[in-house]
């Protein structure tokens, strides 16, 4: 255990921006402190690129020191002993990528299971769903670190009951699986779960080439995430996502969610004004693609309060957005929203003169 | 899919199907004498049509090859190769056959010297260049395609093949076992790929490895600079570290400042400015990913050296980073685009103790010709193939790497006898 205070996730969209800056900034610098302390990694890095960043409360979002992304591919950056990890987490990178490397003890875990309860139960309500994965029961059996869809799927697994999965193990729909789901429960609230291109390809296409139109009911409702990477490349927006999930599906309401497995739990949801939403233990700012200095438009950096045992409180995405508002969206949230522009384009180049794949 | 840039007349290939085919055709070419008359004359006509296009205006690489290959600086290579040989003599320098070029695809333009010193050496040429090749290699090709038109020229078009493929073993495999000569400047990934194929037992092979190169400059003499001065070693360091992005082997990535304490910190606040008005001046390319990279490989350097100090903003350009020692790890994490690892030292000995097999190129300002001679011996094996003044990192010899290129591509026949 970590001997952080206690953090309330409770009413997440209720607080305006004045009550909840000033925790939230004394959140983070406490999470500087502490990481400071226990992560000697990060104690290096912050030595000698925010030498005052330990003895300062920062006095805005912009002064919270933070790490670039890809720093959690190059170390498994750790703040608790190693025998207090009770779970690492990996990104679901292609063959060849490195991926991220994520260390949880079991107050973090704790924390991103309430965390993530209270922003979906802001959508979903209270009750339980009859919930259908939009996936392969397979992925939830591999051994060692937890990749990032089966940490997302399990997270979200908590949010509902009667779980039935969509897809087998050669990624196929289960057709008289979904279509036993829909008999037993559509009439009522359902929730689908699955990540973005996998509903896509493996649920969308399938459904339109087998002719199949379904009606999942009028409070069904799918949360879906994980990226536009792949669909962007389609040139398939979230409007024309929505449209074929309702014409195909007959899904009635579709909230995407962006977070990353690098700040698992403090996920920012899609209102139905289609903004995306912080919540008062995390927040984002844009940082201008040339200076990296607070901006409009940028790269996205993000903030949360739950990474205790690994120092990923302020994190620098190599995503882009643009801040929309702040605590005055149509849908009566309060705090900053925002949209997700996509991927820096290639972010990741290669190295010196091996850039070609050779042979 | 194979793509050819330039391919003897009526033979393009395209598909692996024509490949043995145009391997033969290669392989029968006529070959010629090293610096026989057509080759000086071909090499010294694509010089002059690259200098005198504006399009390479605004390609200082393609324009310092062109340049290096100008019809005046030919005898002097020649002599370099053939100097001592005379009838009277019993060793003579001939073409080596087919020679299988593989190209970087970050610095395009040193293909080219490795290309042109090969077909100056009369030997016939395959090359395979990247496909993600720079709009002004598209052009250059363009241009010797144009030339290779010309009737007096057929000898040559009928022994050059410049081709870009994908990832395919064996066309790698294929194209390997007909030359006799086999030239990888990939960097260490591409050279463990390559040799994955085998060689005919008597084909040689040379291998450019990745390799890393800084700048020692003598905190004194940067202090002693007027403006006029300041500017134009800032001038020289940009061109040699600005023009690849700081990803040529031979840009310093590395900073060595050599002094007491006080006048490497005066010669600091002096020379960085200077070259942020280079930067300022030239605009370099800087994308977003730059940036990000740039960040990125910061922490990363951080990490690695407690007490590390950041001297500049993250992402800034140039990002710069003040360590205390100096490791092959950093050789590794150092990706170019603009950073530079800033290190203090008293004196010269104790930068040459610090150097290690990966290091190629040291480019210098402030000290005597003499110093650098009389520290040779300190150098660790294989250590710093090249001591250039700054601005001269980037200038091709066709000695690199420690490899004379010009006897590489030939070979000696001793006629005994008389």
């Amino acid at each position: 255990m970590t001997d952080l205070p206690a953090l309330d996730l409770s009413e997440p969209f209720s607080g305006g921006r004045e009550s909840r800056e000033p925790r939230l900034l004394a959140g983070l610098h406490a999470l500087t402190q502490w990481h400071h302390g226990h992560c000697e990694d990060y104690r290096h890095m912050l030595d000698a690129i925010w030498p005052d960043a330990v003895h300062q409360t920062p006095a805005s979002l912009a002064e919270v020191p933070f790490l670039p992304v890809r720093m959690f591919k190059q170390l498994e950056l750790a703040s608790v002993a190693d025998s207090a990890i009770v779970k690492r987490l990996t990104s679901s990178g292609t063959t060849g990528q490195q991926v991220s490397r994520i260390a949880l003890d079991a107050e973090t875990a704790a924390l991103q299971v309430k965390a993530l309860a209270a922003i979906t139960q802001d959508v979903v309500g209270r009750q339980r769903l009859p919930m259908l994965v939009l996936d392969q029961q397979e992925i939830m059996r591999g051994k060692g670190a937890l990749s990032a869809r089966a940490a997302g799927i399990l997270g979200f697994a908590n949010f509902g009951r009667y779980h039935t999965y969509a897809l087998d193990e050669h990624m196929q729909p289960r057709w008289d699986a979904i279509d036993a789901f829909i008999e037993a429960h559509a009439q009522g609230p359902v929730l689908l779960f699955g990540f973005t291109w996998v509903v896509w390809q493996h649920v969308l296409q399938q459904a339109a080439q087998a002719g199949r139109r379904l009606d999942f009911g009028e409070k069904s409702i799918l949360i879906h995430g994980g990226g536009w990477k792949k669909l962007a490349e389609l040139q398939i927006d979230n409007a024309t996502f929505k449209q074929r999930l309702a014409d195909q599906l007959g899904i009635r309401r579709v909230s995407n969610y962006y977070g990353m497995v690098e700040q698992v739990g403090s996920i920012f949801m899609e209102c139905e004004a289609g903004h995306l939403h912080t919540p008062a233990f995390a927040d984002v700012l844009m940082r201008d693609l040339h200076t990296l200095k607070p901006a409009q438009s940028g790269a996205i950096e993000v903030f949360s309060l739950l990474p205790r045992s690994y120092p990923g409180h302020a994190i620098l995405t190599e995503d882009m957005g643009t801040i929309l508002g702040c605590d005055d969206c149509p849908c009566g949230r309060k705090g900053r929203y925002f949209h997700v522009h996509g991927r820096i384009p290639q972010a990741e180049l290669r190295g010196c003169s091996d850039v070609r794949a050779a042979s | 899919m194979i793509e050819s840039l330039l391919s003897p007349a009526g033979a393009p290939v395209s598909s692996a199907a024509g490949v043995p085919a145009m391997l033969a055709r290669l392989s029968a070419a006529q070959g010629l004498a090293p610096f026989a008359p057509l080759l000086k004359s071909f090499v010294a006509d694509l010089s002059r049509s690259v200098l005198t296009d504006r399009a390479f205006r605004e390609h200082p690489e393609l324009m310092a090859m062109a340049h290096w290959f100008r019809a005046a600086n030919l005898p002097a290579l020649q002599a370099r190769l053939l100097g001592a040989e005379s009838d009277a003599g019993d060793l003579f320098q001939v073409r080596r056959g087919v020679v299988f070029h593989i190209a970087p695809s970050n610095v395009d333009s040193v293909f080219i010297y490795s290309w042109l010193l090969s077909l100056l050496c009369g030997n016939a040429n395959i090359a395979r260049v990247s496909r993600r090749r720079t709009a002004q290699m598209q052009t250059f090709f363009a241009q010797v395609h144009r030339l290779l038109q010309r009737e007096e020229y057929a000898p040559l078009a009928e022994s050059n093949w410049v081709l870009s493929y994908d990832h395919d073993a064996e066309l790698t495999a294929q194209l390997s076992a007909a030359c006799h000569l086999r030239v990888i400047w990939g960097g260490d990934a591409t050279i463990e790929q390559i040799r994955r194929a085998p060689l005919p037992a008597l084909a040689g092979e040379l291998a450019f490895a990745n390799r890393f190169s800084m700048a020692v400059l003598k905190a004194e003499a940067v202090l002693g600079l007027d403006s006029a001065q300041l500017e134009r070693l800032a001038q020289g360091f940009y061109n040699d570290t600005f023009w690849f992005n700081q990803r040529a082997c031979s840009s310093p990535r590395a900073v060595w400042w050599v002094g007491d304490a006080a006048s490497c910190e005066a010669a600091r606040a002096k020379f960085w400015p200077a070259l942020q008005t280079e930067i300022e001046r030239h605009q370099p390319e800087n994308t977003p990913a730059q940036v990000m990279n740039r960040a990125t490989m910061l922490y990363a350097l951080a990490q690695a050296h407690p007490g590390a100090k950041a001297c500049t903003p993250i992402g800034a350009l140039p990002t710069r980073i003040e360590v205390a020692s100096f490791s092959d790890l950093d050789r590794r994490l150092h990706d170019g685009q603009g950073l530079f690892i800033e290190l203090l030292r008293p004196d010269l000995l104790s930068v040459m103790s610090s150097l290690s097999t990966r290091d190629q190129t040291l480019a210098q300002f402030g000290f005597a010709r003499s110093e650098w001679v009389s520290a040779l011996s300190l150098l660790p094996p294989h250590a710093a193939d090249r001591i250039v003044p700054v601005g001269e990192a980037l200038a091709f010899s066709s000695v690199w790497d420690g490899v004379d290129l010009l006897r590489a591509f030939t070979r000696v026949v001793q006629i005994g006898g008389r």
